[in-house]
């Protein structure tokens, strides 16, 4: 019949009212158990999204078991909890403890990967994740040196910079390094970020399997290093138009009240008529200062969320467009990143504007996008793809790289 | 129309879990199997073997197969007749989802739930703690709260050794014949956050240079009394247990629920259990003072004077945010003295 499919668009079927009526019960059941219904929500969740998925007639699904989450969460809970009374007796305990964890992120990765991936499934066929704890664990090693190298090039370039500047060779000279520096910044942490994000995502696309089927991704180290210097070009710009804009706030109030850095943050001690209204003047005027300085820092902080949402989107697009499942089919991923940065923006704005009701309609809205812009170019047939036997998963790995915030985006 | 007969085939999708490619299939159901044939074998599996998965939206029903292999039924189609056969109904989550009134009551029920367990639930758990350690185990804990708090926000004290000394006798007069309350130390401190007083847990009480400076000594006893309360009912562990437990709690939800809501919930919360806090030290303060038959008036000078600290900052938000205003204090300390002066 079907031998040879057409080219496959995602579609993705959730709707917002759905997965708030999910999200809801999900929710305050969580909070009624003391959290431990939190196991049952994930899993629920992940089903509702991936069966709202569909590809060529079918939908995917999720398997994981909750009783084996919530295991994974308890130990998460654990952790949460010695951290929080030894910080309070034991700092140092509690530091130790955080290392800890740092130095287990790329096990609790693997971990998480496995779980996840062996309990997600397509027309009844599993995907896994083969990678291991060592090669995660090399793969980090091997960023973490390059980086340093940066750094202290970085710091060297920097050093001889500033000499110059010193020694006041020339004016333009100066100033011209006095711009460079910022840039020859951006540069070295689009670089740093390229390097971490590439391993990252190549290491668990090329370890990944959808039945014996590999997916493998040739994604070049170059197109990784463009999307994040375009992003953090971008970023950064944005970032300086508002340090001028604040620095044009700062002195448009400094120029009619000299004086106003002392009554902020302190007690009004004085009961002296007098002088608490002079103070009440200043701190009016420097309230006003400061909260257009806020709007600014909240400003600041849409911008690095934008800066987010682009950089995945690029990146997204970046992996997908080459990576190939059984060496042959393909994918396409045409998501814009301006677009998605919309999205995820809007999307945080009407979160806070009602107080956390938007959060389900935003996941179904930025899902949706993502989703709808993804099509699978199957070259051939596809159903040489069978089953593979895997071992059993354990779910500590995967709570513990949900609350450490590690977002598999798969 | 209720005497049509719902179908008694299904059209499904097999999955047999080895290969990509689904099989139409056609699926009856009797005597407690479902049926269906692929190719020419014929399949009955008991339905007692076979699972129903969760699905939600528009998704297709699915039924797994003790074998791993799955049915998928289309929901709109099937939904009515599954029913009918009574094959596997769906969890209690999903049938909420497809039932309004449901959903709400569930919603509802679960949130008056969590009210009560958070209102009252976890600081009862929190004092029970609090008081079945013993306090020389909390001391232990906590002895070196007051030397990390010196890096931060304290500073050597200016106040003299008279002062000093007077402070020291108020406070021995005041815990007398307190039996709970021998272990307490006064501390003198300059700070940068203003007068203030404390109690730590370890039953230090730390006095502000700023606070002894703005107040009067004589009234300076029922400042003691009011963080003796604070040490009697050991509030600050009770707090920090409040906050452990809160925090543990949210590491736990964190994936979904927005950061936003939860910390502004716990800030909430924290804020509705200290409040409580003041007023029971406040209670505390007025019964000690009552019971050692001093005059009450001290501590109504006391609160008419941080009110009036107050008025210069803004009114009702105190030397302490979460401090009941001064109104309130003075309400509650005139009632206890109608109430004494009545018997």
């Amino acid at each position: 019949m079907l031998n040879t499919y057409p080219p496959g668009k995602f579609i993705f079927h959730g709707a917002g009212r759905e997965y708030f009526k999910i999200w809801l019960v999900n929710l305050v059941l969580t909070i009624a158990t003391l959290g431990i219904y939190a196991a049952w929500a994930k899993v629920r969740t992940r089903k509702y999204f991936y069966q709202s998925t569909e590809l060529n007639g079918n939908r995917f699904d999720y398997h994981g078991d909750p009783k084996a989450i919530l295991k994974g969460n308890l130990l998460v809970a654990g952790i949460a909890l010695t951290y929080i009374v030894s910080s309070v007796y034991s700092p140092g305990f509690a530091s130790l403890l955080v290392l800890t964890v740092m130095c287990l992120m790329p096990f609790f990765l693997v971990m998480s990967l496995r779980f996840h991936l062996a309990n997600s499934s397509y027309r009844g066929l599993r995907f896994q994740f083969n990678g291991s704890t060592k090669t995660a664990y090399s793969k980090l090693a091997l960023a973490i040196l390059i980086s340093l190298g940066c750094f202290v090039v970085l710091g060297m370039v920097y050093g001889i910079g500033s000499g110059f500047v010193d020694l006041e060779f020339n004016t333009v000279v100066s100033s011209l390094l006095v711009i460079a520096m910022p840039l020859v910044l951006m540069v070295c942490i689009s670089f740093i970020f390229a390097i971490f994000i590439s391993g990252l995502r190549l290491f668990v696309m090329n370890h990944s399997k959808f039945g014996n089927a590999d997916l493998k991704c040739d994604a070049q180290f170059r197109n990784f290093s463009k999307a994040t210097l375009k992003s953090i070009s971008l970023a950064g710009l944005a970032l300086f138009l508002l340090a001028i804009a604040a620095f044009a706030i700062n002195m448009s109030v400094f120029t009619d009240l000299l004086d106003f850095s002392l009554p902020i943050g302190e007690e009004p001690s004085m009961l002296d008529d007098e002088a608490s209204q002079e103070q009440a003047q200043v701190a009016m005027q420097a309230m006003a200062m400061l909260s257009s300085l806020g709007i600014i820092a909240i400003l600041a902080y849409l911008v690095l969320f934008a800066f987010g949402a682009y950089l995945k989107t690029a990146i997204d697009n970046l992996v997908w467009n080459n990576t190939t499942l059984s060496n042959r089919h393909q994918f396409k991923s045409t998501a814009s990143p301006i677009a998605a940065t919309w999205i995820h923006i809007s999307n945080i704005l009407l979160i806070v504007c009602t107080i956390g009701l938007f959060l389900p309609f935003a996941k179904i809205r930025s899902t949706r996008y993502r989703i709808s812009h993804m099509t699978f170019v199957p070259v051939g047939s596809i159903d040489e793809i069978v089953r593979e036997e895997q071992g059993k998963q354990k779910a500590f790995g995967d709570s513990m790289g949900d609350a450490l915030g590690l977002e598999l985006g798969i | 129309m209720s005497s049509t007969q719902p179908p008694t085939t299904l059209q499904a999708t097999y999955f047999n879990g080895q290969v990509l490619k689904g099989t139409p299939v056609n699926v009856h159901c009797g005597a407690g199997q479902l049926v269906f044939f692929l190719g020419d074998t014929k399949h009955a599996i008991a339905l007692r073997s076979v699972k129903r998965s969760e699905s939600f939206g528009n998704a297709p029903i699915v039924f797994e197969l003790p074998d791993g292999a799955t049915l998928e039924f289309d929901r709109e189609s099937s939904r009515n007749t599954l029913k009918f056969w009574n094959a596997l109904s769906p969890s209690w989550f999903e049938k909420v989802q497809y039932h309004p009134t449901q959903w709400l009551l569930i919603s509802l029920v679960s949130i008056a739930f969590a009210a009560g367990l958070y209102g009252q639930g976890l600081p009862l758990i929190g004092k029970w703690i609090a008081f079945a350690t013993p306090q020389s185990k909390v001391s232990k804990f906590m002895e070196d709260v007051l030397p990390q708090l010196d890096g931060v926000i304290f500073q050597p004290s200016n106040l003299g050794d008279q002062a000093k000394a007077t402070h020291q006798r108020q406070l021995k007069s005041l815990i007398a014949n307190q039996a709970g309350l021998s272990h307490v130390k006064l501390a003198f401190r300059s700070s940068k956050i203003g007068p203030n007083a404390f109690a730590l847990p370890d039953g230090t009480i730390v006095l502000t240079d700023e606070l002894l400076n703005s107040l009067p000594a004589e009234i300076i006893p029922g400042v003691l009394a009011h963080e003796l309360g604070h040490v009697e009912l050991r509030h600050m562990t009770r707090r920090l247990l409040q906050n452990a437990m809160v925090g543990t709690l949210i590491a736990t939800f964190s994936g979904d629920i927005s950061i936003l809501v939860s910390t502004l919930g716990t800030q909430l919360v924290a804020q509705h259990y200290s409040r409580e806090f003041e007023r029971e030290a406040d209670l505390f303060a007025i019964e000690l003072f009552v019971k050692q038959g001093r005059d009450l008036a001290a501590l109504e000078l006391l609160h008419e004077k941080l009110g009036s600290l107050d008025q210069s900052g803004s009114r009702n938000a105190s030397y302490l945010d979460s401090h009941p205003g001064a109104d309130e204090r003075l309400q509650l300390i005139r009632e206890k003295q109608q109430n004494k002066e009545a018997r």
